[in-house]
């Protein structure tokens, strides 16, 4: 109890620093060699310093927490990557709309009722036989949210982000997929407010499928790159 | 900055498992996810929020051991803190007395403001009638600067050569320098892998990122 408390202080007390300006390079070691050692400890610590920055919001009348509730229901429970496997789906039986996803993917989702925070400016590629489209964002966790919902952990993991750019293929193939040398693999660095959706290609023996049943087949992971669709 | 948040072509991390389920799993990360949310839904006077920039001045060590929500926890305690909403010490004992926050008659977002908000055109297009300098197709460089301050161009970029593949129009420009950079457009540039990495590179991959005009520089031959 008394550990918990001296490293609460200590964060918080590097908090400020951050805040002023220092970087409080020396005391991190330690810090991160805790967080090493005791996960579920390390995720009481951070349960509390939510618990306490919430509170003293709230108490201020500067936060409602209701607000914060209806915002995490909204990606938990209305957006998320079934929006982005309906334009998928539907990409793979209407070439017009495919094409007009292709050229101005930003039109579509504005027209469709699907603009929304970290996702207007959209940008769509698709993958073919010759071409692996892959996403990616190397300096933080640019996502397409109003499309896809909220990132997958592993998007936003420090190796994918490290290794995506300089060896996709090799990714890729921890991911499951082995590419062909001849197939030309394209990797999007999301470094501005520009956001990606990748059309995967659609699997074989679907002809007969309704789009309620094609989008069911479209992953969350094949529309960032990460996996094709058996 | 030149920090370990700019992560693109480091090696010696292992790659995770890829996770299926809705990523806020823990508690705390829902509250961290709807707080951060809110406030950019109705920022609070004096404090826009955390920022990227907040979160590549985590110490590196730490930066790397902290999980993904764990960082946007920090930089909502720093730019509360630097807002003048709370301080350390109420942070560290919440249960104490308060000071009252100088925000006038601010009243927070409800549930509806902040959803009909998350739900809004944010598109980052800026109206303009500067014209670009360059066009798709062009070739160009990308500077070699390693500014103090936060940027936007990642460094496994810089010095290489690429092709503008596609142009966004005026976007607002992100970095803190140059400060007068006015208007800038925004382009996607391709690069090869060989450009990049050089040997290590494989003969059918391209890269590329969103670089500003302040990026970059004309091919001049």
């Amino acid at each position: 109890m008394s550990d918990e408390k001296v490293s609460r202080r200590d964060f918080i007390s590097k908090t400020t620093m951050a805040a002023s300006g220092v970087v409080a390079g020396s005391a991190a070691s330690s810090v991160g060699a805790q967080a090493s050692a005791n996960q579920a400890h390390v995720q009481s610590e951070y349960a509390l310093r939510t618990k306490a920055l919430v509170s003293v919001l709230t108490k201020k009348n500067l936060i409602n927490p209701n607000t914060m509730d209806a915002i995490v229901d909204f990606y938990e429970n209305k957006v998320g990557p079934h929006i982005g496997a309906r334009m998928v789906a539907r990409s793979w039986l209407d070439a017009d709309y495919r094409q007009r996803l292709l050229d101005d993917a930003r039109a579509v989702i504005r027209e469709e009722g699907n603009a929304g925070v970290q996702g207007t400016d959209l940008v769509v590629v698709e993958n073919s036989e010759k071409v692996h489209n892959l996403v990616v964002c190397t300096l933080c966790s640019c996502y397409p949210w109003p499309v896809l919902g909220l990132p997958p952990t592993w998007y936003k993991d420090s190796a994918y982000r490290a290794q995506v750019v300089v060896d996709p293929r090799g990714v890729l193939k921890v991911f499951g997929l082995e590419l062909d040398d001849d197939v030309e693999v394209r990797v999007w660095d999301s470094t501005a407010e520009v956001r990606y959706l990748v059309i995967p290609e659609r699997p074989a023996g679907t002809e007969d499928l309704s789009i309620d049943a094609l989008a069911g087949l479209v992953t969350r992971d094949s529309m960032i790159g990460a996996e094709k669709l058996a | 900055m030149n920090t370990i948040h700019d992560l693109g072509g480091m090696d010696g991390f292992t790659l995770p498992e890829r996770d299926q389920d809705f990523p806020l799993r823990e508690g705390w990360e829902k509250q961290v996810w709807g707080l951060a949310l809110a406030i950019w839904s109705k920022p609070i006077p004096g404090n826009p929020g955390g920022t990227r920039a907040d979160i590549e001045r985590i110490p590196p060590a730490l930066y790397l051991d902290m999980p993904y929500y764990a960082k946007w926890l920090w930089a909502e305690e720093v730019a509360a803190i630097r807002g003048g909403l709370t301080t350390r010490a109420e942070l560290d004992n919440p249960d104490g007395k308060l000071s009252p926050a100088e925000v006038g008659n601010f009243v927070p977002s409800s549930p509806l403001e902040a959803v009909t908000y998350l739900q809004t055109d944010d598109s980052y297009v800026v109206p303009s009638t500067v014209a670009p300098r360059f066009r798709i197709g062009d070739e160009v460089i990308v500077k070699n600067n390693h500014p103090e301050g936060h940027t936007r161009c990642p460094r496994y970029t810089r010095g290489c050569r690429g092709v503008i593949v596609n142009h966004h129009g005026v976007h607002g420009f992100q970095d803190d320098e140059p400060v007068d950079a006015g208007e800038q457009h925004l382009y996607t540039v391709v690069f090869t892998a060989k450009t990049l990495w050089g040997d290590r590179g494989h003969e059918n991959d391209r890269i590329s990122a969103e670089l500003w005009e302040a990026h970059l520089d004309p091919v001049v031959e």
